[in-house]
């Protein structure tokens, strides 16, 4: 509970209000992908594949993290969400160790200082445990759990509101836009209480 | 260790040939176990400043100091450049020499030199150790002139368009190197026109424009500040609306508006809405847009 605490403080407001808007715009896109029959295959061979890989000690990355330097966000935080991401899906596990910083930067070319920063705001929010020299390992206990219910409970609700607008006759591109408008009202609601 | 002064630091640096102001009043700081890099269009100042900062060029006017020691006075930067790597643009090397000698040759001169990462470099580009340099291929001159600073342990790394004339997998392969050795706790600082590449390893950036430093910041503050939103209003819409601390650009046709932003984009969708749009879209730039913008104008 204390880890959960010292999260909620450590992590300043922006980022928090930041990763809420992405989680739902993660989840719309994993609802997208659910609904298209081919995609969700796809996405259930890459999540088997990624627990194919849990023979050896150390996950393999290869496949699982994908950053995208043009996405408008910053890279750590693209990190950090496809780390939790992969936690709920099941990909990766509890106790599971990561490549260490090193490792990790070189297989996603990007600056060591990213990962080294996701890394230690995972450690805030009590989903990775930083062992000095052993690397990085999944730590899942209740609230991550509970969270991972929470989304999986949202991604259904949001998949069953799809389908009914697709059956009003919205295209896919229309439902997107409604959703993403709907996400920047609330940070224009937010701006305007700040 | 760890030493309280950043790795390169200017005060008011300028650079003048004759009536051409090469570069205008640069101050900026590149801190320690960070990449940073260095933006501008061709001719922009970035080789000029790079000169100055390794005491090749004495600037106009203003100071530098490099990890610390002060370029103008030339013993202490000599010291300062024992620990530094550096790759000019031209990539100059001894084209009469074989690649073998080249590699003893240099390594000579170093003492931080690892023959063991010289040997494992010269395999992952696969250069032919006994051609002679003058027959290398302009590709495969730069793989050389990068693996020369490379095989060394230096503590700052200076690279000037360091990936001219590399095919994709020498990029590639360049990009895992430079990312390797910032683990090792090497500082990088190079300067380049590849967006693309700068974009996915860059921890800070500095963009120079016509000898003028116009942008000096982190890349995920950049990533996440700069946006162009999309507005749609059932009316005519005057662009003095938009007139807001952050707008830098706004494209408008009445009732279309594109405004471009570097931070305050809550502020403009607020505007916006108060104004009754009917679509708001935000687009986040990538490095390149946001580089097209500094320079845009100007």
């Amino acid at each position: 509970m204390s880890r959960g605490a010292s999260a909620g403080s450590s992590l300043n407001q922006r980022t928090a209000e930041f990763s809420l808007c992405n989680t739902l715009v993660l989840l719309l896109d994993l609802a997208f992908k659910q609904l298209d029959p081919s995609l969700g295959a796809a996405l259930k061979l890459a999540s088997g594949c990624a627990s194919l890989y849990h023979i050896c000690d150390t996950v393999a990355v290869v496949g699982l993290f994908r950053l995208q330097p043009d996405a408008g966000q910053a890279l750590y935080l693209q990190l950090m969400q496809q780390i939790r991401h992969a936690i709920e899906t099941g990909a990766l596990q509890n106790g599971d160790q990561l490549p260490g910083i090193r490792t990790l930067a070189e297989e996603l070319v990007v600056s060591p200082n990213t990962v080294a920063k996701a890394f230690s705001e995972l450690e805030h929010e009590g989903l990775l445990e930083l062992r000095h020299g052993s690397g990085a390992f999944i730590l899942i206990n209740r609230r991550t759990r509970q969270l991972a219910g929470r989304l999986q409970s949202a991604q259904r609700r949001v998949a069953d509101m799809i389908e009914e607008l697709r059956d009003d006759g919205l295209h896919d591109d229309e439902i997107r836009r409604v959703f993403e408008a709907e996400l920047l009202n609330r940070v224009a609601e937010i701006a305007r209480k700040r | 260790m760890t030493e309280m002064f950043p790795a390169i630091e200017t005060r008011d640096l300028s650079k003048v040939y004759g009536s051409l102001e090469a570069v205008r009043n640069l101050s900026f700081c590149v801190e320690r176990n960070q990449i940073t890099a260095f933006l501008g269009q061709n001719g922009a100042g970035k080789s000029t400043t790079i000169k100055c900062l390794l005491g090749m060029l004495r600037p106009s006017t203003g100071d530098a100091s490099i990890l610390g020691k002060n370029t103008r006075d030339r013993a202490a930067s000599r010291v300062a450049r024992q620990k530094i790597a550096y790759v000019a643009e031209n990539k100059p090397l001894y084209g009469y020499m074989t690649v073998e000698q080249m590699l003893r040759f240099t390594g000579a001169f170093y003492q931080d030199w690892c023959p063991e990462m010289a040997t494992r470099l010269v395999a992952e580009f696969q250069l032919p150790v006994d051609k002679k340099i003058k027959r290398l291929s302009k590709g495969m001159r730069t793989k050389l002139a990068l693996l020369l600073a490379f095989a060394r342990k230096p503590e700052l790394l200076i690279l000037d368009e360091p990936t001219e004339g590399l095919d994709p997998v020498g990029v590639e392969q360049f990009l895992q190197m430079v990312v390797a050795r910032a683990a090792e706790g090497i500082t990088v600082f190079f300067s380049s026109h590849q967006i693309s590449e700068v974009e996915r390893i860059a921890d800070h950036v500095c963009i120079l424009d016509k000898g003028r430093l116009k942008v000096d910041s982190p890349l995920d503050y950049l990533r996440q500040s700069f946006r162009r939103m999309d507005l749609v209003f059932p009316d005519f819409c005057s662009e003095q609306d938009f007139r807001i601390p952050g707008v830098q650009r706004i494209e408008s046709n009445g009732r279309q508006m594109s405004v471009f932003v570097n931070k305050n984009s809550d502020m403009v969708i607020e505007r916006a809405k108060y104004l009754n749009a009917t679509s708001v879209e935000v687009v986040p730039l990538g490095l390149r847009e946001i580089f097209l913008e500094t320079v845009r104008g100007s």
